[in-house]
């Protein structure tokens, strides 16, 4: 390929802080929350126009539809979204499991209230896209917005963009699947016009269990309520109304008595590398047709949406998977299949797994311990990673993927974090047990 | 200020066009279509993860509302095919003589357009840096997942809106003091209304234009106009908001749904939208904004009740920022007096919203909008479209018109590529030509 040489440049540094976290997502934002209420100077920074990520930008808002009777959770920040949600009217009843589904919209608002509490400095719309380092520590980022190109320079740095951007700028090694086989891209969306008691009718009619879209179970799932959807789709592509082969297929969620379902999640796009332009233009695009297709399916064969019509695409497509770092510690099937514990414990989370079709229910109060050595990146110095990219194999994955684990990874971080810097250490050598001891005050469930 | 040394740095050329166009909101989707139609290589950059702009991100889709009487003259062109593409692919609301786009739904009749077009279309793409050759520019620098690359093109057409790529070329431009410029808007709708106790309320109480523009003419005040302040004013008066909110209310997208889909009711002064930090106050504040607004409309607003948050923009909107000083300099004189330019790229209504300025089209009258405004100067082989373009304050609140947009885009696109077809640059380019294939693309010169 060919190539252009850019010349040197000089450029102003915008701002100093003491945590920088890059990426606000359920992820992200834990982290900066819990950062900032761990007493550390922390910059948050988006580069959207608001914070949540996969929660508002990605539109989905199920952050706990995996709990159950006897499940048990971290708590943290992750619950707080949903109390304060809920508080909020934020919120909707998760038709699945025992929490409160995020209203992704509202949470904009939500998210905003949070961070002006907490006391963050945000910065929205504005791309973090390298790094500046001394060696092997990062010592600052370089942003790109509509003021130009800047630096901001911090102690430590949290890389919660999901795809571990940051990391991999560093030069730390990560992982990532083949495209082929990733799990795919959602474009999720909402109808408007829905006779909400029609369809409720019908699901109670024709009802779904997680047996009949779970590859692998643990046989306790196979029965369970499920808010899978898959007959219209099926029908439309036996009627030639969605072309042969296209995975539309999945779940729909929240609904309203407004008369909308919302963050309906059956479009898919396979063989997307999130980490390729490229590849997210294709998916942006056939994402959307693939939801067009999905309404005019539900609006033919599905009662209750006979007048439906689309309400609203997700900002940007939903991404499950790219780069997982390989961090110091790499959490295995196994640990998160047989209760693993950890001296180094960031926060316990539940025996729940969704991925590559792989899904076990947290009904038993089984959980898992994360260890603090999960989200630290190998080979470089006062850099912390959190969300779906923190280390893990490929089945542990399908617990550390989900939003709450995110939120757990995410205040974990944090508060090392901050922590490291009322330390003055390096957080690869960050005192775990007082980091233990924040995460508790801040309710966090660490055994 | 501090600064810190970045090096040399070696990045990869991720592709090579022959029109290149940053931004695809009304000025840059208009460039882009109307640019590979006429043949040629075009590539559209996108920030965000749909086109559209203003329309999808900041949810405006009322392209045409100036559109009052049969009397109204458009340029036609890519912007009225927009109105009626939406129509025909039932993302619209036919109300009066225009069409109320969906802004959900445009993200899709856009996918469609630019699937249609051949055009190379990038999203999730921030263009960060140009590449010069002395006053030439050869390309641009980007950002995204893939990390940074640079596009090298023959012509680039900046449609930031913002003028982004202007400035980064160095040339001229003006931004005046943010506390003169328009406000910003951040954009919602909201679900659960009774639209017809609303609509039954809005009758009962005709608003007119007047109630907005200080500096408008009689026929404006006689104008039917979708303008709410009251709920917002009783709620101030009663301390439920704050007093320095400016809320006042369009609204006109309503579905039998229970939707007020895209209510353009706040309105924040003093932010310069070149700054990151403006940029971030403005969006959290607005949304602020939004809560109060609708707190305000449930309480006292017949039909909204029961109403919630549906939908906040994307992305704020953005009124008015840097404009670029043009081979022409569009004058108040000009848009007032129906100017006629040789060079015209097609016509524009006498339509003027902005400023403090409201002036309906109702009568007919028009201008041409000059090639000659979104030429740049100093630098070669760089065109503006968009509300950007060169002129002063008040041809900005007829040049900033989504309409206009897509005529100073469409404009753009036929020029970029003659200019390239015939290997000129764009400021050599044989204006007859360009207006030759406007018109053959269904616009009006004259």
């Amino acid at each position: 390929m060919e190539h252009y040489v850019e010349p040197s440049k000089t450029i102003p540094v915008m701002a100093k802080t003491d945590v920088l976290v890059i990426g606000s997502g359920p992820a992200g934002l834990s982290a900066a929350l819990a950062s900032a209420r761990a007493g550390a100077s922390t910059m948050l920074v988006e580069r959207y126009g608001c914070f949540g990520g996969n929660i508002t930008l990605a539109m989905v808002g199920t952050i706990s539809w995996y709990r159950r009777e006897h499940t048990i959770d971290a708590g943290g920040i992750g619950v707080e979204f949903e109390m304060r949600a809920k508080k909020m009217g934020a919120s909707h009843k998760d038709p699945e499991g025992d929490g409160e589904m995020l209203d992704t919209d509202m949470f904009k608002y939500v998210a905003d209230v949070l961070i002006e509490e907490a006391g963050i400095i945000p910065l929205l719309h504005c791309m973090v896209t390298d790094v500046i380092m001394e060696g092997d520590t990062i010592t600052g980022v370089i942003t790109e917005s509509k003021s130009g190109r800047q630096a901001i320079m911090a102690k430590q740095f949290i890389d919660a963009t999901g795809d571990a951007d940051l990391a991999f700028k560093t030069g730390a090694p990560f992982r990532k699947e083949p495209k082929e086989s990733m799990m795919g891209t959602t474009t999720s969306f909402g109808c408007s016009g829905v006779d909400v008691d029609a369809f409720l009718s019908y699901v109670k009619g024709n009802p779904s269990t997680l047996g009949d879209w779970a590859l692998e179970t643990t046989g306790k799932e196979d029965d369970m309520f499920s808010t899978f959807i898959s007959e219209p789709f099926e029908k439309a592509t036996a009627a030639g109304e969605i072309p042969a082969g296209t995975p539309i297929i999945g779940y729909w969620d929240t609904l309203t008595d407004a008369g909308e379902a919302m963050n309906i999640d059956v479009a898919h796009v396979l063989n997307i590398d999130a980490t390729d332009v490229r590849d997210l233009t294709h998916a942006e695009i056939m994402g959307r047709q693939e939801a067009v297709w999905a309404v005019a399916a539900l609006k033919k064969y599905t009662p209750g949406f006979e007048k439906a019509r689309l309400r609203t695409f997700n900002s940007s497509v939903g991404i499950r998977e790219s780069r997982e770092i390989i961090g110091e510690y790499i959490i295995t099937e196994d640990d998160v299949k047989s209760q693993a514990r950890f001296k180094d414990s960031i926060g316990i989370f539940p025996e729940f797994l969704d991925a590559y079709g792989v899904v076990t229910m947290p009904t038993t109060g089984r959980y898992l311990q994360l260890p603090f050595r999960a989200i630290l990146p190998l080979k470089v110095e006062n850099l912390l990673v959190a969300g779906r990219c923190i280390s893990a194999d490929k089945i542990a994955f399908a617990a550390t993927r989900q939003m709450m684990c995110c939120c757990v990874s995410g205040q974990g971080a944090g508060v090392a974090a901050a922590v490291s810097v009322k330390q003055n250490v390096n957080c690869r050598l960050v005192d775990i047990k007082k980091v233990q001891k924040i995460l508790k005050e801040q309710q966090v469930r660490i055994d | 200020m501090e600064t810190i040394e970045i090096p040399v740095k070696t990045i990869p050329i991720m592709a090579k066009t022959d029109v290149l166009v940053i931004g695809s909101g009304p000025g840059g989707l208009s460039a882009a279509l109307a640019c590979a139609r006429e043949g040629v290589d075009t590539m559209l950059v996108e920030r965000y993860g749909c086109f559209g702009g203003n329309i999808t991100q900041s949810m405006i889709g009322t392209l045409a509302w100036y559109r009052s009487n049969d009397k109204v003259v458009d340029a036609g062109g890519v912007g009225c095919e927009f109105e009626q593409r939406s129509r025909e692919m039932g993302a619209s609301l036919s109300i009066f003589l225009y069409e109320i786009i969906d802004t959900e739904m445009f993200k899709y009749v856009a996918d469609t357009l630019v699937q249609e077009s051949g055009l190379v279309p990038v999203l999730h793409c921030s263009t960060v840096d140009v590449i010069m050759e002395g006053n030439k520019i050869k390309g641009v620098i980007t950002e995204s997942k893939s990390g940074r690359q640079a596009i090298l093109a023959k012509r680039v057409i900046d449609a930031t809106g913002d003028a982004d790529i202007a400035h980064f070329c160095g040339a001229p431009y003006r931004l005046d003091p943010k506390d003169t410029l328009e406000p910003v808007s951040v954009n919602f709708g909201c679900s659960g209304v009774d639209v017809q106790t609303f609509l039954d309320y809005i009758i009962n109480r005709q608003t007119s234009i007047a109630d907005w523009g200080q500096e408008s003419g009689e026929k404006e005040a006689k104008e039917f106009s979708t303008f709410l302040v009251e709920p917002f004013t009783k709620a101030k008066e009663n301390g439920e908001i704050p007093e320095y909110a400016h809320l006042a209310s369009y609204w006109n997208d309503f579905t039998d749904a229970g939707e007020v889909r895209s209510l353009n009711a706040i309105h924040m002064p003093g932010y310069d939208c070149t700054d990151v930090q403006d940029l971030t106050k403005a969006e959290i504040e607005g949304r602020k904004h939004v809560m109060w607004a609708i707190k305000a409309l449930k309480k006292y607003t017949p039909g909204f009740d029961k109403a919630r948050l549906r939908t906040i923009g994307a992305s704020l909107g953005t009124r008015e920022s840097r404009k670029i000083l043009g081979a022409y300099n569009l004058t108040k004189h000009d848009v007032l007096n129906e100017a006629r330019f040789k060079d015209s790229i097609g016509i524009n209504p006498e339509f003027l919203d902005g400023n403090n300025t409201a002036i309906m089209p109702s009568t007919g009258r028009y201008f041409h909008v000059p090639y000659g405004i979104i030429l740049p100067q100093k630098v070669e082989n760089l065109l503006v479209a968009g509300r950007c373009v060169a002129g002063d304050k008040i041809t900005h609140a007829a040049t900033r018109q989504m309409m206009c947009c897509t005529v100073t885009g469409q404009g753009a696109g036929v020029a970029a590529a003659v200019s390239v077809k015939d290997k000129v640059t764009c400021r050599g380019v044989d204006i007859s030509k360009v207006q030759k294939a406007l018109k053959k693309q269904g616009v009006r010169i004259e």
